[in-house]
C-alpha cells in the first residue's frame, strides 16, 4: 500500500473495518479453544460462558455490515479498496458462523457422560487445535494481506478432513462395540462435524483474503 | 459614548459589536461615502451646466439666423407681360433668359409701386432670383399672380435688428409699423448656397458638400478598415512585423488632422491637379484619418467575440474564412459600426485638413458631383465667421446648429444600428 | 511504459495513434502515446489535471492547429488515412470527427440554424425540406426534439445548460460524423442534466465511435467500455473499464483511482 488516501477519513474507515474483523477473529479463536477445553474437561460453566459470548460476535457482524455499506455508499471505493470492503463483508459473515459452530460444540458439553472412557475424545482436541490454527493463520494472512499464507491455510484443510474421517470411523466402530454409549458418541460425532465445518469456513476466509490481495481466487487444485 | 445596544450586550456577557471605536469608524465611513457621492454628483452637474450653457447660447443666437428680414411684394406676371412658357422656363438657361427679359425690372417696378421708392431701393439686389426660381419651379405661374416675401438688403436687415446707420434703423422701424417689413422664418436657408450678402446665403451647398465628402470617406475607410482589422486579428502571425503594424496604426489615430491635409495636398492634388475643392479629394484625405479609428475599434470588437464561438464553428468543420464571415463578423459588427460612425462624426467636424487642400473657395452653387468644387459645413462656418458684415453672425450660429443636428443624427444612427445588430451569446 | 491489457479483441480500430508527441513551444505535453480507438465502444481518457488528456483528444480533429505554438508529431490514422499529414483537408476531417466542448457553446442563432449550419457548409443539403429532415433527425437522436420542436426559431442560447449541451451534441451529429470527441461534456451541468447526457452517450455509442475526456472516475466507469489512464503526458494503462476499476495492473493507475494520488 504505497500511500494514504487523500481523504484521510477514508483511511480511518478502512482501518476501523479491519479492526472489527480482527476483533471478530480473535473472539472466534478463543471460542473454539474454550469450547474444546470445556468439552475435554467437562466444564459446564466454561461452556455456558462460550455460549453467552457468542452474542458479541453477532453484534460485531452487524457493525461490519453497516460500516461496509456506508463505505461503499460514501467513498465509492475502487480497485483494491473495493475488494477489501467486499472481502470484509463476506469474512464477517463467515466468522460469525464459525462462532456459531463453537457455540454449538459448547452446548453439547453437558450431554456427554462417562467421558473418561472415551478414547476418541482424545483425538478431538488435536483436530480442534488444527482447526483453531487454521483460523489463527488465516487471520494473520488477512492482517498482512498475504495471499501465500492464505493458500497454505487452504492446503491444511485436507488434514482436517482426514482427521474427521478417521474420528468418524473410530466413533462408529466404538458405537457398534458399546451400544450404551451411542447417545454420547453421537454428540461427539456432531462435535467432530462442527470442527470440520470450522475448517471449511476458514478455507472460505482464506479465499477472500487471496481475492482482496490479488484480485483473483486461488487456483482450484489447492481445494 | 456607549450605545444602549453595547451596554445591553455587555450586561448579557456577550462581547458588544457596537463599541465606541466602532461607532467612530462607522461614522467616518458613512461620511466618506457621502462625500464621494457628492463629488461625483457635482462633477456631473457642472458638466451638464456647461453643456446646457453652450448649447443654449448657440441655440438662442442661431435661432435668429434662421430668420430673415423680408418685404411683401405682389407680382402679376400676366399683366407685366413677362415672357416665357413651360419649355423656356425649364431650360438650363432659363435664369439668363428671364434676366435678359427684364424680370429684375419687373420686380423693382412692383416693389416701388407697393412699398415706396425708399423701401424698394432697400430690396436685396438678388431678390429677383427668388422670383425667377419660383417661375422655374412652376411655369404655370407665368399667367398668374403671387405675393412674394422678398429679402431686404443687409443694411435694412441690420437696421431692423437695431444696428447700423441710424437712418436705416428709422426706415426699418417705419416700414415694420406699416407691415411692409418683417422678420420671417427663412425657408430658403436650407436650400440656398453661399452668397455675398447674409440675406441671401443658404446652407445647402455646404451641407451637400459634407454629405458627398462623407460618402467618399465611408466608401474608402470602412472596407479597408474592417478588412485590416479582420486580417490583423484573425490571420496575421504574432511576430515583430505585426507588432510594428499595430503600433503604427495606433499612432496614426493620434496624428493631428492637419498633417493629413498636408499629405492630401502633396499627394492627392499632384495626382488630380484640377480637383482642388472636390469632395473626392476631401473624402480621400478624411478617409486616411478615419481608417485607423475603424481598425482600432474593429479589432476590439473582434477581440470581444468569445473564442468558444470560434471553436464551435471550427469543430463543425467551418473553414477559417467561414468562421470569420459567418460567426465573428456578425458578432463584431455592432462594435465596428459604432466605431465607424464615431470616426465619421469626427471627420464631419474637421476643418484644418480640408482648408489645406483648398476646400475654402467661395462656392455659390451646390456641388453637382464628387468632382465639382464644394465646401463643407465646418469650413463654411469658418468662412462666415470671418465676414465683416454683421448679418453673418446669426447665420454662423444657424450653420453651427445645422452641423450639430447632423452630428446628433449620426450618433442616433450609431445607437440605432448598434441596438439592431446586438446579439446575446 | 504503457500497459495495455491483453485479450481486448476489439474490431479493427477506428483511430490508430502511433508515437504521438505534442509540444507547446519547448514544453512537451504528450510523450509518445500510441492507442487504438475502437469503433464500437465508448473510450474514456482519465487522469489528473494537466496530464495531457484534453491535448491528446484535440489531436484527433486537429484543433491543436488553432494554437500557434502547438506542434504535433507522430502518426494518427483515421480509417487508414494519416490525419496529421499536410495532404489531409482539415475542414473535411472535422466533419468526420466532431467535437463537443466542456462549456456548451451554441451559436447565437436559432436552434434550427445551429443544427442546419454544418450540413449547409458541407453541402449535405441545401433545400429546406432536406434540412428539415436533418434537423429533426439530429434533434431526435440527441433527445432534444420533444422539448424544442415547437420553438425551433428561438435562440439557441435561450435554452438551459443541459439543453444547450444536447443541442451541441445534435449539432455535431448533424454532419454525420464517424467519431465524436467529448471534452468533459457534463462538468458544467447539474446531476440530472449530467445523467441525461450519460444516457445519451449510451444510446449514441453503437452508431459513432465516442472518445470522452472526464475528470470524474465514476462517470468514466459508468459511461465507457474502454479506459485509458494518462499521467504527465504519457499513457500509463489502457484496458477494459471494468478491469481498470476493479483490478488495475499499474501501481500509478491504482493510486489515482483509489484516491491515493498526490
Amino acid at each position: 500500500m504505497a500511500a494514504e488516501h487523500t481523504v484521510k477519513a477514508f483511511d480511518e474507515d478502512i482501518t476501523r473495518l479491519r479492526g472489527l474483523i480482527a476483533e471478530m477473529g480473535g473472539l472466534a479463536e478463543v471460542a473454539i479453544q474454550e469450547a474444546l477445553d470445556a468439552l475435554v474437561r467437562g466444564d459446564v460453566e466454561l461452556a455456558d460462558k462460550v455460549v453467552a459470548r457468542d452474542k458479541k460476535l453477532d453484534v460485531l457482524e452487524t457493525e461490519v455490515d453497516k460500516l461496509s455499506v456506508r463505505i461503499i455508499a460514501l467513498r465509492a471505493p475502487m480497485a483494491d479498496d473495493l475488494r477489501e470492503v467486499i472481502a470484509a463483508l463476506k469474512i464477517g459473515g463467515v466468522l460469525e458462523r464459525i462462532g456459531d459452530y463453537a457455540k454449538n460444540i459448547a452446548k453439547r458439553v453437558g450431554m456427554i457422560e462417562r467421558r473418561g472412557e472415551f478414547e476418541p475424545l482424545t483425538l478431538l482436541p488435536a483436530m480442534g487445535e488444527l482447526a483453531g490454527e487454521m483460523v489463527h493463520d488465516v487471520l494473520t494472512a488477512y492482517a498482512a494481506r498475504d495471499p501465500d499464507l492464505a493458500r497454505e491455510v487452504i492446503a491444511t484443510d485436507a488434514k482436517v478432513d482426514a482427521f474427521y474421517n478417521s474420528i468418524f470411523r473410530n466413533l462408529v466402530s466404538y458405537m457398534v462395540e458399546n451400544p450404551a454409549t451411542i447417545s454420547s458418541a453421537a454428540q461427539l460425532l456432531f462435535v467432530a462435524r462442527n470442527i470440520e465445518r470450522i475448517g471449511d469456513h476458514a478455507t472460505n476466509v482464506a479465499e477472500m483474503v487471496h481475492f482482496a490481495a490479488t484480485g483473483t481466487y486461488p487456483p482450484d487444485d489447492h481445494r | 459614548m456607549n450605545s444602549p445596544a453595547a451596554l445591553a450586550a455587555e450586561s448579557a456577557g456577550v462581547r458588544p459589536t457596537r463599541t465606541p471605536a466602532f461607532e467612530q469608524r462607522l461614522a467616518r465611513r458613512y461620511r466618506a461615502e457621502r462625500n464621494f457621492r457628492l463629488m461625483g454628483l457635482s462633477a456631473v452637474v457642472l458638466s451638464v451646466a456647461v453643456l446646457v450653457f453652450l448649447l443654449g447660447n448657440m441655440f438662442i443666437n442661431g435661432l435668429a439666423g434662421f430668420q430673415r428680414a423680408e418685404m411683401p411684394v405682389t407680382i402679376n406676371f400676366a399683366e407685366a407681360g413677362v415672357e416665357g412658357d413651360a419649355i423656356s422656363l425649364t431650360a438650363p438657361s432659363a435664369l439668363q433668359t428671364l434676366e435678359m427679359g427684364g424680370l429684375p425690372d419687373v420686380v423693382a417696378f412692383y416693389a416701388e409701386d407697393q412699398l415706396g421708392e425708399t423701401a424698394a431701393a432697400q430690396l436685396s439686389p438678388d431678390a429677383w432670383r427668388d422670383v425667377a426660381a419660383a417661375l422655374m419651379a412652376d411655369p404655370a405661374l407665368i399667367t398668374g399672380t403671387r405675393t412674394f416675401q422678398l429679402a431686404a438688403s443687409s443694411d435694412l436687415a441690420s437696421g431692423l435688428g437695431g444696428e447700423g446707420p441710424p437712418e436705416m434703423q428709422a426706415l426699418a422701424k417705419q416700414l415694420a409699423s406699416e407691415g411692409k417689413l418683417a422678420k420671417n422664418w427663412d425657408w430658403g436657408f436650407m436650400s440656398r448656397s453661399d452668397a455675398t450678402s447674409p440675406q441671401a446665403v443658404g446652407i445647402w451647398g455646404a451641407l451637400k458638400g459634407s454629405i458627398l465628402t462623407m460618402i467618399i470617406t465611408l466608401v474608402l475607410a470602412f472596407p479597408v478598415g474592417v478588412l485590416s482589422a479582420l486580417y490583423l486579428e484573425e490571420y496575421a502571425p504574432k511576430n515583430r512585423w505585426t507588432d510594428v503594424i499595430e503600433v503604427s496604426i495606433n499612432n496614426l489615430a493620434a496624428v493631428p488632422s492637419i498633417i493629413f491635409g498636408l499629405l492630401g495636398l502633396a499627394v492627392f492634388l499632384t495626382v488630380f491637379p484640377n480637383m482642388r475643392s472636390a469632395p473626392l479629394i476631401g473624402g480621400m484625405t478624411l478617409a486616411l484619418m478615419t481608417m485607423p479609428v475603424i481598425v482600432i475599434s474593429g479589432r476590439n470588437a473582434i477581440k470581444a467575440v468569445p473564442p468558444s464561438i470560434r471553436d464551435g464553428a471550427l469543430a463543425v468543420g467551418a473553414s477559417p474564412v467561414q468562421v470569420v464571415f459567418h460567426h465573428v463578423l456578425p458578432l463584431a459588427l455592432p462594435g465596428m459600426l459604432t466605431g465607424t460612425i464615431i470616426g465619421m462624426a469626427r471627420a464631419l467636424g474637421e476643418t484644418a485638413p480640408l482648408l489645406m487642400i483648398g476646400m475654402r473657395a467661395f462656392v455659390a452653387t451646390p456641388p453637382e458631383g464628387f468632382t465639382s468644387p464644394a465646401t463643407v459645413l465646418p469650413v463654411q462656418i469658418f468662412l462666415w465667421s470671418d465676414e465683416i458684415n454683421r448679418g453673418f453672425v446669426e447665420r454662423t450660429s444657424a450653420a453651427i446648429i445645422v452641423l450639430l443636428a447632423f452630428l446628433l443624427l449620426m450618433n442616433g444612427l450609431a445607437i440605432y444600428l448598434r441596438n439592431k445588430f446586438e446579439k446575446n451569446w | 511504459m504503457t500497459v495495455i491489457h491483453p485479450n481486448m479483441d476489439d474490431a479493427s480500430a477506428k483511430i490508430r495513434a502511433r508515437d504521438v508527441c505534442v509540444f507547446y513551444g519547448d514544453k512537451q505535453a504528450i510523450d509518445h502515446v500510441s492507442i487504438d480507438i475502437s469503433p464500437d465502444y465508448v473510450t474514456a481518457f482519465i487522469g489528473p489535471s494537466g496530464c495531457g488528456k484534453s491535448t491528446f483528444l484535440r489531436c484527433f480533429n486537429r484543433m491543436n492547429d488553432t494554437i500557434g505554438t502547438a506542434r504535433v508529431t507522430g502518426r494518427i490514422e483515421l480509417e487508414g488515412e494519416n490525419i496529421l499529414s499536410d495532404a489531409m483537408d482539415v475542414v473535411q476531417l472535422r466533419a468526420r470527427v466532431g467535437m463537443v466542448f466542456q462549456k456548451p457553446n451554441p451559436f447565437p442563432k436559432s436552434i434550427y440554424e445551429n443544427i442546419a449550419y454544418g450540413p449547409k457548409i458541407h453541402g449535405l443539403a441545401d433545400k429546406k425540406p432536406d434540412l428539415d429532415i436533418i434537423v429533426e433527425r439530429s434533434l431526435m437522436r440527441a433527445g432534444l426534439w420533444d422539448e424544442v420542436k415547437d420553438r425551433l426559431e428561438d435562440s439557441g442560447t435561450a435554452l438551459s445548460g443541459g439543453q444547450q449541451q444536447r443541442l451541441c451534441i445534435a449539432r455535431a451529429i448533424a454532419v454525420d460524423p464517424e467519431v465524436i470527441l467529448m471534452d468533459e461534456p457534463a462538468s458544467a451541468l447539474d446531476p440530472i442534466a449530467t445523467a441525461k447526457i450519460e444516457e445519451l452517450i449510451d444510446e449514441l455509442s453503437g452508431r459513432y465511435a465516442i472518445v470522452i475526456v472526464t475528470h470524474s472516475m465514476q462517470q468514466a466507469a459508468r459511461v465507457s467500455q474502454r479506459t485509458a489512464f494518462f499521467h504527465l503526458g504519457k499513457m500509463v494503462e489502457y484496458g477494459p473499464t471494468s478491469e481498470i476499476f476493479t483490478n488495475p495492473i499499474e501501481e500509478r493507475t491504482k493510486d489515482y483511482i483509489t484516491g491515493r494520488y498526490g
